[in-house]
């Protein structure tokens, strides 16, 4: 049974069951749970407020104490969708619960999603991970690379955390998979899909690999949560390695320049003279990586030119 | 507080009148599903369970909240309810399998938009996908589960939608208000629902003796005199009841029984089938008929069990004795719900410990069977239950157990008709289950015990459900010390029911459709043998105790049996113009050549070799249709010179999936013959659970 307070968290900001309402996106539910904080309130205790607590303590309108009550009204129709996942073997985790990735609130704070959806051994998230990224399409020398980047973060015992779409975030997964060391995946649509693939469900079932999704199962390919999802990746991993990027567009491109603008982790970026996106990333700030790099990210300090400045990210 | 229980005692009054209060409890309850969100309500029938919910549906739908689902097996709501309901202003509908499905779009669209107050479905219609799809657009605002020791592990049943329901149940997000209510509940199993409930849950537990029902115990072990005691003494009593059986064949054999000794009976149990899909289901025509007194008996199996609730059922008789005293107590509480008084008489027979072990030992799928048929779905990635028939030699009923319990562990899921694998790492709990088991046995044992107690059999009863009351009934049998209609029965009973029992045969149903294998897919058979005739069930008195020691122990069946054979094939043959019979051949043994040369003689027609045995596999090793199937489809063949007249009669000893008939019969069929009648010596039995 989950906690009074997750409840209340999922009733507020799931998009399950949302056809007549509006669930609170992350940033509504940071701001209302710092207010929250203010009052020395917790989740369970919103279906108690009256319309002038909220109002008072929120500062909500009509409208928005009537949002809150539609949100809370789904929960009984909430819970049978919760049950059919749940017996698809896809739980609900929210910040309200011990499991929640650590890394991402210490991160991201205020701007981590309020829940994920998830499939497999949580505490794979407690483990020391290396993000791969990377477009969409390939060639065979990037697969090489990629590949020959994930065994030796495996050799060094990381596990891989990708995006689980196609191209570079697959091509690593698989291969991390296949050199028996683990894989979290940060997915952003087609949840429910992924998991009849019998190679998918093997894999969680082996404690190996663990889904992750912010976007509601059922949900289908979309650019904004594709975007929003990437921060996961670097928030999660001790480095994140870039592939393979275009320049100035595309999701790997605006994943990379925000890791490196808000400091999420440090990012490795494959040196390829041919790849105006790599070299791009390499002059904002990415550490330049070739085959030859040993794969060792506890020295990752020495591979960096601006020693001083990236150093700042681990005195924090 | 003060103020939920002056509106409450103001939605009292607009159900049932000014200057009413509420019984013992009831207020209670109400405040504790208000406030607590959590309740457990364990009360005997007749306290007033729904009072509970229309008054909380009352003022929460006053605070705007959502409607109302109340899960419940019971079809329909006791009209005096509905009235109730009605004079508050709660709007009730029914949504389940006798509405229509344009009535079931109609009303989901009312609790869409929230113009019902209360609906009361039934878990198989809660989770059909037309209800699934339409519930994230309701508003629920108080959850209602009927017959709460169903979804309990540790109750009496195991049907896949408590299961399933026992898991939203357990998923249930907090600030949805939850009322559970059973009026059939010992200690452990209420332990059990307070941890599915959730933590804080508030339980209000009555007395549960229901001081209307006397019980008495017939010793009557043998089938004849239980079917004695039944054709004597029902027409005694006034009014209609139940028959328990704890099988199919029971069932239909005992109603067969009943009517033709001038009682009206029709039996009722799972699986009862239709010829056509669009006739109507015979077990409605059943509950319909009774409930008009159009029948005085309902003969069933545990099948008829909470889902109906009919006001003046006068008697229940176990022909059987139940598993547990909680399936017990919940049986006899059918009776006597609208009358001053009913009677309830326990038999005993020889052959239940047996049934009941067999069901204990089938409840759960063997560790193999659960293990290979989880294997067969994550090998496929996903597969039906046809696959995997196609696949494991493991019986239909097997296989369908063991997908039933998989869904309900978590470790498979099905969509549309086909199961997945979930998440969810698969493990067999050996131990949990055994010590279920192990529960069953010692709740059986507490059930033979009430056959011998001297104790008041109600007290007895309760008290075995933690009632720990030490009031005793005063109507039961040992409380008069008398008993309320004798145990004896005449000779003249007994004579009629061993002439019946003597007399009865069965009819074989044909297959119509082939099944999965290497030769047939699942189309229809051409040319379907005819409706044929089975002489006895196997085992059973008299022929079918005849067959058994004909096959088993004389190697050969005797006189008796051809005679009894000739005699009701007699008309038969003549009736359908048979030219002549031919036999299932084996090579294992003579027995039924033998007997089929015999029958042959006497009837005056030629008994015909027409079919050989080409391969040595046993039939009865073959678990399921498709291996059953396949089994015959290669062990026989037709002689090369055979000359196979149109109509004809094919002998076997035993019919048990009917597939040797099957098979046989269709070879029959392509060498000529147009209308092939089986004929067989014994049916294996079909049990019910």
């Amino acid at each position: 049974m989950m906690n009074d307070n997750a409840s209340i968290i999922v009733a507020l900001c799931s998009h399950l069951c949302a056809d007549s309402c509006l669930p609170l996106e992350p940033s509504e539910w940071t701001k209302l749970a710092d207010k929250m904080i203010a009052q020395e309130l917790r989740p369970k205790d919103i279906p108690e407020l009256s319309d002038e607590d909220m109002k008072q303590y929120f500062g909500y309108s009509e409208e928005d104490i009537d949002r809150i009550k539609r949100l809370l009204d789904r929960s009984g129709s909430l819970t049978f969708e919760l049950e059919k996942l749940s017996s698809m073997g896809i739980r609900i985790i929210t910040r309200a619960d011990k499991g929640y990735p650590k890394a991402l609130k210490a991160k991201l704070k205020g701007s981590c999603p309020p829940l994920f959806y998830f499939a497999g051994d949580l505490s794979l998230l407690e483990q020391k991970t290396v993000g791969f990224v990377g477009s969409r399409t390939v060639g065979d020398e990037d697969t090489v690379f990629a590949e020959n980047m994930v065994s030796k973060i495996n050799q060094h015992g990381f596990g891989v955390v990708s995006g689980g779409a196609k191209g570079i975030d697959s091509i690593s997964s698989a291969a991390s998979l296949a050199n028996g060391s683990f894989c979290i995946e940060y997915i952003s649509d087609s949840f429910i899909r992924k998991i009849k693939k019998k190679e998918v469900i093997t894999e969680i079932q082996d404690g190996k690999l663990l889904l992750m999704s912010m976007a509601k199962p059922d949900a289908g390919f979309n650019a904004g949560m594709a975007m929003q999802r990437n921060k996961y990746i670097y928030a999660q991993s001790e480095v994140t390695i870039v592939v393979k990027s275009d320049y100035n567009k595309g999701g790997t491109w605006g994943g990379a320049t925000e890791a490196l603008k808000k400091e999420y982790c440090p990012v490795l970026c494959r040196d390829h003279k041919k790849y105006p996106g790599n070299m791009g990333l390499i002059k904002l700030g990415a550490v330049p990586i070739g085959d030859s790099w040993d794969g060792n990210v506890d020295n990752i300090s020495e591979l960096m030119p601006d020693v001083g400045e990236q150093l700042s990210i681990f005195d924090e | 507080m003060i103020n939920i229980r002056t509106k409450a005692e103001q939605a009292l009054h607009e159900f049932i009148g000014e200057g009413t209060d509420f019984r013992p409890g009831q207020y209670e309850a109400i405040e504790a599903t208000l406030t607590n969100k959590r309740t457990l309500v364990v009360q005997r029938t007749g306290w007033g369970k729904s009072m509970v919910y229309f008054v909380c549906t009352k003022l929460l739908r006053n605070e705007g909240k959502g409607i109302t689902l109340i899960i419940s097996p019971l079809l329909a709501l006791m009209k005096n309810q509905i009235e109730a309901a009605e004079r508050a202003g709660l709007r009730c509908d029914v949504l389940n399998s006798t509405k229509n499905s344009e009535q079931k779009a109609e009303i989901i669209e009312r609790m869409k938009n929230g113009t019902v107050d209360i609906i009361l479905t039934t878990p198989e219609t809660l989770f059909t996908q037309l209800v699934q799809e339409a519930l994230p657009q309701i508003n629920i605002g108080l959850f209602v589960v009927d017959e709460a020791h169903c979804i309990s592990d540790w109750g009496h049943d195991f049907r896949l939608e408590y299961c399933r329901l026992n898991k939203v149940i357990s998923t249930m997000l907090a600030g949805v208000p939850l009322l559970a209510t059973t009026a059939t509940a010992n200690d452990r199993v209420i332990a059990d629902l307070k941890e599915q409930l959730g933590g804080n849950v508030y339980v209000s537990r009555g007395p549960l003796m229901r001081d209307n029902l006397s019980i008495q115990i017939l010793k009557l072990n043998g089938k004849t005199e239980r079917y004695a005691w039944l054709c004597e003494n029902i027409p005694k009593i006034p009014g209609s009841g139940i028959v328990y059986c704890l099988t199919r064949d029971d069932c239909d054999e005992i109603a067969d029984f009943l009517n033709k000794n001038g009682i009206s009976a029709r039996a009722y149990y799972s699986g009862k089938k239709t010829k056509n899909s669009d006739e109507i289901d015979p077990n409605e025509e059943t509950e319909r008929l009774f409930m008009n007194n159009q029948i005085k008996v309902i003969v069933a199996t545990v099948k008829l069990g909470m889902g109906y609730d009919k006001p003046d059922i006068a008697f229940v008789i176990h022909y059987q004795t139940p598993p547990s005293i909680v399936a017990y107590y919940q049986q006899i509480g059918r009776a006597g719900r609208n009358l001053d008084h009913a009677y309830t008489f326990l038999m005993n027979g020889k052959e239940d410990a047996d049934i009941l072990e067999y069901f204990r030992r089938t409840a759960f799928p063997s560790e193999s069977e659960s293990k290979d048929v989880y294997n067969c779905i994550l090998d496929k990635g996903n597969a039906s239950s046809y696959d995997i028939e196609k696949r494991l030699n493991i019986q239909h009923g097997r296989i369908e157990n063991a997908l039933k319990f998989l869904v309900n562990e978590g470790f498979i899921y099905k969509e549309k008709s086909r199961y997945y694998p979930s998440a969810t790492a698969y493990c067999y709990n050996r131990e949990h289950y055994e010590a279920i088991t192990k529960q069953r046995e010692a709740e059986f044992a507490q059930m033979m015990e009430l056959l011998d107690t001297d104790m008041c059999y109600s007290r007895f009863v309760v008290n075995a459900l933690d009632d720990k009351t030490e009031k005793n009934c005063g109507i039961c049998a040992n409380c008069l010390k008398h008993e309320l209609i004798s145990s004896q029965v005449s000779i003249n009973a007994i004579e009629q029911a061993a002439k019946f029992l003597d007399g009865n045969y069965m009819l074989i149903e044909p297959r119509v459709q082939w099944a999965n294998t290497s030769f047939t897919k699942r189309i229809k058979i051409e040319k379907p043998n005819e409706t044929g005739i089975c002489l006895s069930r196997y085992g059973h008195p008299i022929y079918g105790e005849l067959v058994k020691k004909g096959k088993y122990e004389d190697n050969g069946f005797g006189d008796r049996l051809v005679e009894r054979s000739a005699s009701i094939l007699t008309p038969y043959i003549t009736e359908n113009e048979i030219a002549a019979l031919t036999y299932v051949p084996s090579l294992r043994s003579d027995i039924v050549r033998e007997f089929a040369k015999k029958l042959a003689n006497k009837l005056g027609i030629p008994c015909l070799c027409l079919l050989k045995k080409t391969s040595a596999q046993q039939q009865k090793e073959m678990e399921n249709s498709s291996f059953q199937c396949e089994n015959a489809q290669r062990s026989f063949s037709l002689y090369e010179d055979a000359a196979v007249p149109e109509r004809i009669l094919l002998v076997d000893d035993m019919v048990d999936s009917g597939w040797t008939m099957t098979v046989c019969g269709d070879i029959l069929t392509r060498a000529g013959a147009q209308y092939v009648y089986p004929f067989a010596l014994a049916a294996t039995s079909k049990k019910d659970s």
